[in-house]
């Protein structure tokens, strides 16, 4: 009997710490969700206006392999949510590219690559690099026209992938 | 209960990462710019401070055989209501930490204080050692940042001073390899050493006193 009391005694305090825990945990998730979604919706519309300035963005159906959201922007042009693989994980990314296939603006929204090195591909000089191409990319070391980041291939490829993936897209779309 | 005494351990004598050898992967990993370092040395030593707190608080009412499990939850509880308000309130740092907030929970440092400290004393104990070890994780983050950032960048306080920091050497003269994991080993090897090495001289200082006396 005594085996049961200290049992139960074991269950009960681990249960009692875990539901006050997870009480507290909804009870700031509440608190802070709201701004949490604000923060990157903003971010979102920010980069679209960015890569493709408009007044009006339609989301239209994206296609699959990566690319995960596109928008008509204002029938002159789109915006391409796009998410690859980089060095540390994934690199979400947005593409603006016009009706005539060619890139507008990159913006890179969020990426896990290192500090210094792969995270330079939020550069405006590296970014900047894509703007006004509209053939099938690649890094210099693979025979192509961008200057990879220095000690980031990597991350570079990674980045012209996603821009040629919504390259294609477009291609396909309009 | 002192004060000094325990910072001085926090700092040096008892430094989680250069002499208790604890949370070695974050310090590894997110070292390269001081603002990374400061982020994530305060976010440490806030969830410490908590999780000390609460732990020392529940030590008598915490059975022996949950106590783990027990930790676990409330440390975990602590670090994903700080990785919520970061995101809310302080997206650069969130950002720019990624995943290694969310890691906090298995950082050993604050696992590793609960079972050696906050489980054993009292509230205001406990809590100064969260205080003291925080800062010494901190500091030692600080050191390694200002380190790898110097010699693999060539600039000081990334983030902190402006997006690209002071620069202080020439564009073309880092060693790229410092920002690198190898980087971190190298550093980090060397801080240990260095560490052992003045914690060695303080005991021998120590034990001359305690002689002529």
């Amino acid at each position: 009997m005594k085996d049961a009391k200290y049992i139960l005694r074991l269950t009960l305090t681990l249960f009692l710490i875990t539901a006050v825990v997870a009480g507290l945990l909804g009870l700031v998730n509440y608190l802070t969700e709201d701004r949490i979604d604000e923060l990157t919706r903003q971010k979102a519309e920010a980069a679209m206006q960015e890569v493709f300035p408009a007044g009006n963005y339609e989301e239209i159906p994206a296609g699959e392999d990566g690319i995960t959201a596109a928008y008509r922007a204002d029938d002159a042009g789109y915006v391409v949510r796009v998410s690859v693989n980089g060095f540390g994980g994934a690199i979400d990314m947005m593409v603006g590219v016009d009706n005539a296939g060619t890139v507008t603006g990159v913006s890179i929204i969020s990426h896990g690559e290192t500090a210094s090195l792969g995270a330079n591909c939020t550069r405006e000089d590296f970014r900047a690099q894509f703007v006004g191409t509209s053939d099938t990319l690649a890094v210099s070391k693979d025979g192509g026209s961008i200057d990879a980041l220095t000690g980031a291939t990597v991350t570079s490829r990674a980045v012209v992938s996603g821009v040629n993936l919504a390259l294609d897209f477009v291609k396909e779309v309009g | 209960m002192n004060f000094r005494k325990q910072l001085k351990a926090g700092l040096l004598t008892n430094n989680p990462v250069l002499s208790q050898l604890l949370g070695m992967c974050s310090t590894m990993a997110i070292t390269t710019t001081l603002f990374n370092g400061i982020g994530m040395g305060l976010s440490v030593t806030i969830i410490l401070i908590c999780s000390n707190v609460v732990i020392s608080l529940l030590r008598k009412v915490i059975p022996d055989k949950i106590r783990i499990a027990a930790y676990i939850v409330i440390i975990a509880g602590f670090v994903t209501m700080v990785d919520l308000l970061l995101k809310a309130y302080v997206p650069a740092l969130s950002d720019s930490l990624g995943v290694f907030i969310p890691l906090i929970v298995v950082n050993c440092i604050i696992l590793g204080r609960a079972e050696a400290f906050a489980s054993k004393n009292g509230l205001l104990a406990s809590a100064v050692d969260g205080l003291t070890q925080g800062i010494g994780y901190t500091a030692a983050l600080v050191v390694m940042c200002i380190i790898r950032e110097f010699l693999g960048s060539g600039t000081f306080g990334k983030g902190v001073f402006g997006a690209d920091g002071i620069r202080i050497l020439p564009a073309q003269y880092p060693a790229l390899m410092l920002i690198l994991p190898v980087g971190g080993f190298l550093t980090l090897g060397c801080l240990i050493a260095l560490t052992q090495w003045v914690n060695k001289k303080l005991t021998e200082r120590e034990a001359k006193k305690e002689a002529a006396r």
